[in-house]
């Protein structure tokens, strides 16, 4: 079953007089239970993408455009983008929610820990200040902090990077959202703390049946974590698999590049490989295709226009002429 | 359009407009006002607007908001909108000095602070706290409520005030430098610095200066803006900058001070009496009230609104102050000098720059357009100061021969009369026989008696008579067989809390008494004896009375002052005798026998004499009132007839001065449109009563024309030194008939003076406490006047001593002070235009 | 772990207790600099009209009739210094309390309104946010007197306060005009402080993580934002302290409500006393400045690190 339907939407940011189109026409869904990765290079609007669906974008951004479809359980079907912020309030923390990229600095850093965890409870639930501590001490516990009575009190600064990450679980899933939205929810730790975070994170998705869309841009993470995979490349999706065909057989020449970038084990190279060119400036892109200035295959057509989304085989969407 | 609006730095733009205003009414007041800020209109009709129309109403000062006076005017009638503009200048003055005295302190030190070095964060630290804890204004107030502050003139009162509030308020600017170079600091790329190698100077001064530069800009600005508010603050408390006079309005009315110069704050200080009493009366401090806070909004807005625009990131404003290092950096010239095939463009528009700049601050002054010939005047000086005029003592022969010179020399330049005559004579003798007669005595002895020797004592050699009972003067009766006046006694001391002394035994007793030095011998008497208007009581000498019942009056003064000085003979109510060094050895101690002998002295013989001279100009034929110029100089000087080791010159040099300037006028091709007229004092070397001055007596009895006819402006020429006081003494005073341009007369002679390069000071005589030393002709020539100044002092510590000579004396002053009056009658077009 | 800081903690005490002894020294030593102390040009030379020792035992005196709590008993004007002391600090302090506060409940919501407003640095909004900064003390109490009096003379009166009048503090009533005065600087400092942080804070990751909770904006300001405006407020505090005590004085000296500012300057100016009165209760009064200040600035520290818990101990 859909639990969010993403269709054209449309994120523009307007700075110093330019368009700047961050999320420039962007369709997936998410199924109930389901991880989907959505990764991509730094700029190519993978965070955007969330922040909109959030409804978290400020000026000078813009959603201009597009439906986000939320399969609510009273409300079917309930477009996001056409909600209040009020509204879209009631969602925050309840039905969806978010977990960040720097644990660091997206706990705040006077507040007690406890109180941070317990504090979607307070705004969403009709508890008391006892029972919302309760619940906290016991999701603390659930996220891996031992000592949850103690470590309530305590504050950001005195924790470990790792472990605020915990934190910022504990406090995103404890109205148990139906999607939780985790925008590198890895890159700033370390890599064994990395892969205790993916644990927590698989088992708490599949205890609470929740949906996730991960946001990354380590394919390392997208390999063990997820089921279905976004390419995005300049506000657009390249490619839309599973992640065994993302690894099989990824169709989209960037996403081959991508692939190509990492090196196994069992590779004999000299060189690491790249892809060639830079990645164009929003203000700037290029006629046609985005990628058609650093495509290894690319045609003439590409450079003409820009190809469409289309589903070449079951489950599996690229853009490219290659592929018609 | 609304996009572009958004980009528009609003508070630099509005900041930035009203800072320009501001220095267009301080460079360019005339344009912005037409009226004068110091003349004081008592009452007029003036045009209100009643019900939306104009209505004329009579009304006395101060005016309310009128069609004229926009803002009304002051408790004096001064326009207030004039001195508002005009005031920006001083007002400004300070408060830029006192942020550029500021950042000089607190720049280093707070950038070494936030480098690093703790005990100077310490030190700012203190500072500030200390300044906090006592508010900057109590201290500020306590500070400059001192009399001495209060009492400055404008030019100084800048610089004093810019000091002390520079030593109050640095450390706040220093914290926030402190700060700022703090973050800097901390940024990553100074870590790379480190690395590479540099030392902490190098550091300082290619990276974080230019990080710094433009956050202490806007410092800067902000800065002045919080100045201007404390100097809001501080006038309210009556703490401002300039003179202060009490003002001809209110003389009857209150007893309060107001000030003189135009300037922001003194014109709050009358704030809470305003408020209290004449709440009516609130354009008084509501304008000039505004005037601040135009000023403050104006510097604080552009702060702001530059330190929003370097938080920018493509600030344009930035780039441009970049790039305006860039091209200013000498190290590029350089470098673009040495490869000036590619860059001769921009080296060639540098140099320019660089000439153009030069060239516009070394351009010289205006020059002077006629020539004050110093060694002409020497001449003049060294002639009066000839043995043969005996130091010209008005009313003997020698006073009276230096006339003659005066007259000729006057005579050779081809001076007029005023009427008929060259001179105005006036009695130097008073037939009822009164007090203060000069007189000259040519014989004295004394005989000191040691058992059976005399010692034999002469005048002028070992003693002079200073005061001469008047009964001596003109009886020949008491003179004894070979014609001298006598007197036997003996000594005694006298203690001050004696007022008479009852001798028992037949002999006379003259006292000895030790006086202090407080001014001059005569001013002792004056005040000691009883004179014609007789006064303390506290300080009489004694009446000495024995049993045969007259009363002696023979006193000996107990003081090493007049050894090296030259001093005059008056008639007084007693005789007094100062002995020079051997005599007072010989009559120490008490109970000395003596005996003083004296020939009948010699009385004025002559009149005294004012010499008159005219230097016809334009308006001399034309009908109605004709302005006039008048300079005035004393001419006489103290008796050396008896003692020849002097030949004091400084006396002789306001003369001499005038005599040049007479010249250098009557040389001129074209004549002036004002007529000139030259006045030489005699009897002005006296002290007391002001009756025999030449000077009084013009004034007040016989002056030569009508104020009415002939307005004029009146420069006195006072004394010059010798070395020592090398400082141009000036006294401004305003007479009567105030005119229009008596402010810009004296903002032009400033700026002359500057220009001349005259190390100078300028006092505002009409304030209470007149610092400057006025002569008495001035005093007296101002009553009616348009305008007085007074260049030099009648007052030096070398006057007629021993020092005094023709070689001492500072020729270069006496050349700046004929410059100066040269010039100011040439140039200075407010003072040589006709008003009419 | 407690010796430690107990060891801190007194170590600390010293220190403030150090500082605030120097402080009063040096005013005792300022304020024992003779009040008639003047420098005359005099024939072309300066001079003081006081030899040194004169000053240095003028400074003495000052000491010894602190120490020696003579200061307290001397008569003046058919009252003490103490009394005066008394009936001036009162009449201050409800200035400068209710002053304060009535800055804080102008200043911190108008921030608050400031911040919400959309806008691009340097827009035309941001203006006025610079202007009320810029009104000179003097300007303000001008109008404020203006209305005052307007008032006054229309004999209007407000809830039963019967018609103020605008000079005089013999009612309590007539304290309004003053603090609404002095309040008026502090207030737009704060209101600026207030809309700084906030905007400051909006960027912030924990605040859109607040957001991303599903926070209001009440409740965004209300428990993450307050508390880091407190803490700018209290940074703030002694700057704004010492706005309000230079204040303090122009206000109370053309409203004639004889605080201790009134006083400071009437005792300097005035010739009903002889210059040893004027001098100790001067002194008196200045040090009773300088403690109340440090006292409070004590006071805020303390508060501002209550704020900041434990963020020393990392």
């Amino acid at each position: 079953m859909k639990l969010l339907q993403v269709k054209n939407l449309k994120t523009y940011f307007y700075i110093d007089k330019e368009e700047v189109p961050a999320v420039d026409g962007v369709d997936f869904d998410i199924n109930q239970g389901e991880v989907l990765a959505l990764i991509g290079e730094s700029g190519s609007g993978k965070s955007v993408t969330s922040m909109s669906i959030m409804g978290l974008i400020d000026e000078p951004g813009k959603i201009i455009s597009g439906e986000i479809l939320f399969n609510r359980q009273d409300i079917f079907e309930d477009d996001l983008l056409q909600k209040s912020d009020k509204q879209m309030r009631f969602l925050r923390g309840k039905e969806i929610s978010m977990i960040y990229q720097d644990p660091l600095s997206s706990l705040h850093p006077m507040i007690k820990v406890g109180e941070q965890v317990a504090e979607a409870l307070m705004i969403h639930e009709n508890t008391t200040k006892a029972e919302a501590k309760g619940k906290a001490i016991e999701m603390m516990k659930r996220v891996g902090i031992s000592d949850g009575e103690k470590r309530y009190d305590e504050f950001p600064g005195q924790f470990s990077g790792g472990m605020r990450q915990r934190i910022m679980i504990a406090m995103a899933i404890i109205c148990n959202p139906r999607l939780l939205i985790a925008d590198e929810p890895t890159t700033a730790l370390d890599v064994t703390i990395q892969a205790e975070i993916l644990d927590l994170l698989r088992r708490l998705q599949s205890e609470n049946r929740m949906s996730m869309m991960l946001i990354t841009h380590d394919l390392g993470v997208v390999a063990e974590m997820a089921d279905r995979v976004c390419v995005m490349y300049c506000g657009k999706i390249m490619e839309e698999t599973t992640n065994q065909r993302l690894f099989k057989n990824p169709k989209n020449p960037y996403t081959k590049g991508l692939m190509k970038c990492i090196p196994r084990i069992d590779d004999k190279l000299e060189y690491l490989d790249t892809i060639e060119g830079y990645v164009p400036h929003p203000t700037d892109f290029p006629k046609g295709c985005r990628f058609s200035t650093r495509c290894p295959e690319v045609m003439a057509h590409c450079k003409e226009e820009l190809p469409e989304l289309r589903e070449v085989e079951p489950g599996h969407k690229v853009r490219c002429w290659l592929y018609g | 359009m609304i996009n572009l609006l958004k980009k528009i730095n609003f508070p630099l733009l509005l900041g930035g407009i009203l800072v320009l205003i501001m220095l267009f009414a301080y460079f360019f007041p005339q344009v912005l006002t037409d009226k004068n800020p110091n003349v004081e209109e008592a009452a007029k009709y003036i045009e209100v607007r009643r019900d939306g129309e104009w209505v004329e109403e009579f009304a006395t000062r101060p005016f309310p908001p009128n069609r004229e006076n926009i803002m009304g005017s002051d408790e004096a009638g001064r326009d207030i909108y004039t001195r508002i503009i005009y005031g920006t200048r001083n007002t400004l003055h300070v408060a830029l000095l006192v942020v550029f005295l500021r950042i000089l302190v607190a720049m280093p030190l707070g950038i070494i602070a936030g480098m690093g070095v703790k005990s100077v964060s310490l030190f700012i630290n203190m500072f500030n706290t200390f300044f906090t804890t006592i508010p900057k204004l109590l201290i500020a107030f306590v500070i400059l409520n001192i009399n001495y502050f209060r009492n400055l003139e404008i030019d100084r009162a800048i610089l004093a005030f810019a000091i002390v509030l520079t030593v109050i308020g640095w450390s706040k600017l220093a914290s926030m430098i402190e700060d700022q170079t703090a973050l800097i600091m901390e940024e990553d790329f100074i870590e790379g610095e480190v690395a590479v190698g540099k030392n902490p100077l190098q550091i300082g001064v290619q990276n974080l200066l230019p990080h710094l530069i433009p956050h202490v800009i806007s410092f800067l600005f902000i800065e002045i803006g919080m100045v201007l508010f404390l100097l809001a603050q501080l006038s309210v408390l009556t703490v401002f900058i300039g003179p202060r006079r009490m003002p001809l309005a209110e003389a009857f009315q209150g007893n309060f001070e107001m000030a003189f110069e135009p300037e922001w704050g003194s014109m709050l200080a009358r704030a809470p009496e305003v408020i209290r009493l004449y709440h009516d009366r609130m354009w008084l401090t509501l304008f000039p009230a505004l005037a601040f806070f135009f000023g403050v909004t104006a510097f604080n807005l552009t702060g702001e609104g530059l330190r929003i625009e370097f938080q920018k990131r493509n600030s344009q404003i930035v780039s441009f102050i970049r790039k305006g290092f860039f091209l200013a950096s000498p190290k590029i010239y350089w470098m673009q000098l040495r490869s000036f095939k590619i860059y001769w463009k921009p080296v060639l528009g540098k140099t320019l720059a660089v000439l153009l700049i030069l060239g516009y601050f070394s351009y010289p002054a205006e020059a002077s357009q006629h020539f004050f010939d110093i060694e002409r005047a020497k001449t003049h000086v060294e002639e009066l100061s000839d043995e043969k005029y005996e130091g010209r003592l008005v009313g003997f022969e020698g006073g009276n021969k230096s006339g003659e010179y005066i007259i000729d020399t006057l005579k050779s330049y081809g001076l007029k009369p005023w009427e008929e005559s060259y001179t105005q004579e006036f009695n130097t003798l008073d037939e009822s026989g009164g007090f203060f007669e000069r007189l000259i005595v040519e014989e004295a002895y004394i005989e000191v008696y040691q058992g059976e020797d005399a010692e034999v004592y002469h005048i002028n050699e070992d003693f002079i008579i200073p005061a001469l009972h008047k009964a001596e003067m003109h009886l020949e009766e008491d003179t004894n067989e070979a014609g001298w006046i006598d007197y036997h006694g003996k000594t005694i001391t006298y203690h001050e809390d004696h007022t008479s002394v009852k001798i028992t035994d037949e002999q006379q007793h003259i006292p000895l008494i030790d006086i202090e030095d407080h001014g001059d011998i005569h001013s002792q008497l004056y005040v000691r004896g009883q004179g014609v208007w007789a006064h303390s009581a506290t300080h009489n000498f004694p009446t000495v009375s024995n049993p045969r019942g007259i009363s002696y009056h023979l006193g000996i003064l107990n003081t090493d002052l007049y050894d090296r000085e030259l001093i005059d003979t008056y008639s007084h109510n007693r005789t007094l005798i100062i002995p020079f060094e051997d005599l007072r050895q010989s009559l120490d101690g008490a109970d000395v026998e003596m005996a003083l002998f004296v020939k009948p002295p010699k009385l004025p013989s002559y009149p005294g004499r004012n010499i008159t001279a005219i230097i016809p100009g334009e308006n001399w034929e034309q009908e109605g009132p004709r302005e006039l110029i008048v300079i005035g100089a004393p001419y006489d000087g103290a008796y050396t007839g008896g003692r020849e080791a002097f030949a004091p010159a400084i006396t002789a040099t306001p003369a001499a001065t005038s005599l040049e300037i007479a010249r250098v006028l009557s040389a001129m091709e074209e004549p002036l449109e004002k007529t000139v007229m030259f006045i030489f004092w005699d009897g002005e070397y006296s002290f007391y009563p002001f009756r025999i001055r030449g000077s009084f007596q013009y004034t007040a009895s016989q002056r030569t024309f009508q104020q009415a006819d002939f307005p004029y402006t009146y420069i006195d020429v006072g004394y010059t030194g010798n070395e020592s006081v090398d400082q141009l003494e000036i006294n401004i005073m305003h007479g009567q008939k105030r005119s229009d341009t008596s402010y810009l007369i004296r903002t032009s002679l400033s700026q002359r003076l500057q220009e001349l390069e005259i190390n100078y000071r300028m006092f505002d005589a009409s304030q209470r406490w007149a610092r400057g030393s006025v002569s008495r002709a001035l005093y007296g020539m101002n009553m009616n006047s348009q305008f007085s100044m007074g260049f030099g002092s009648n007052y030096y510590p070398y006057i007629n001593r021993l020092e005094d000579k023709v070689e001492s004396i500072n020729y270069e002053k006496m050349e700046g002070t004929g410059q100066i009056i040269v010039d100011s009658i040439t140039m200075n077009s407010h003072l040589k235009e006709p008003q009419n | 772990m407690n010796f430690e800081m107990t060891i801190n903690l007194m170590k600390k005490a010293i220190y403030h207790i150090l500082i605030l002894v120097i402080v009063l020294a040096v005013v005792i030593v300022a304020t024992g600099f003779p009040m008639d102390f003047d420098v005359e040009y005099h024939h072309g030379e300066f001079h003081w009209n006081m030899p040194l020792e004169e000053i240095q035992r003028s400074i003495t005196q000052n000491f010894a009739s602190f120490f020696s709590g003579e200061v307290f008993n001397m008569e003046i004007l058919s009252t003490t210094p103490l009394t005066m002391l008394r009936g001036a600090f009162s009449l201050s302090f409800a200035v400068l309390f209710f002053g304060t506060l009535l800055a804080l409940l102008i200043g911190i919501p108008k921030g608050i309104i400031d911040s919400r407003k959309k806008r691009t640095a340097g827009t035309f909004k941001l203006l006025q946010t610079y202007i009320p900064l810029s009104i000179p003390d003097v300007l303000t109490i001008s109008l404020i007197q203006l209305g005052a009096i307007y008032l006054y003379y229309n004999e209007i009166a407000f809830l039963g306060i019967g018609p103020i009048h605008f000079l005089g503090d013999e009612h309590w009533y007539q304290s309004i005009f003053p603090i609404i005065s002095i309040s008026v600087l502090p207030a737009a400092y704060i209101s600026r402080v207030t809309a700084n942080t906030i905007e400051g804070l909006q960027e912030k990751a924990y605040i859109i993580t607040a957001r991303g909770k599903g926070c209001s904006y009440f409740q965004i300001l209300r428990k993450h934002m307050m508390k880091n405006i407190t803490f700018e407020i209290l940074s703030i505090f002694p700057t704004i302290m010492g706005m309000m005590f230079a204040s303090l004085i122009i206000v109370e000296r053309l409203f004639y409500y004889q605080g201790m500012g009134y006083h400071l300057i009437y005792i300097y100016t005035t010739s009903r006393l002889s210059i040893e009165q004027a001098q100790v209760v001067f002194t008196l009064f200045t040090l009773t400045l300088a403690l109340f200040y440090y006292l409070i600035f004590l006071l805020l520290k303390s508060l501002k690190a209550k704020i900041m818990p434990k963020l020393k101990e990392n």
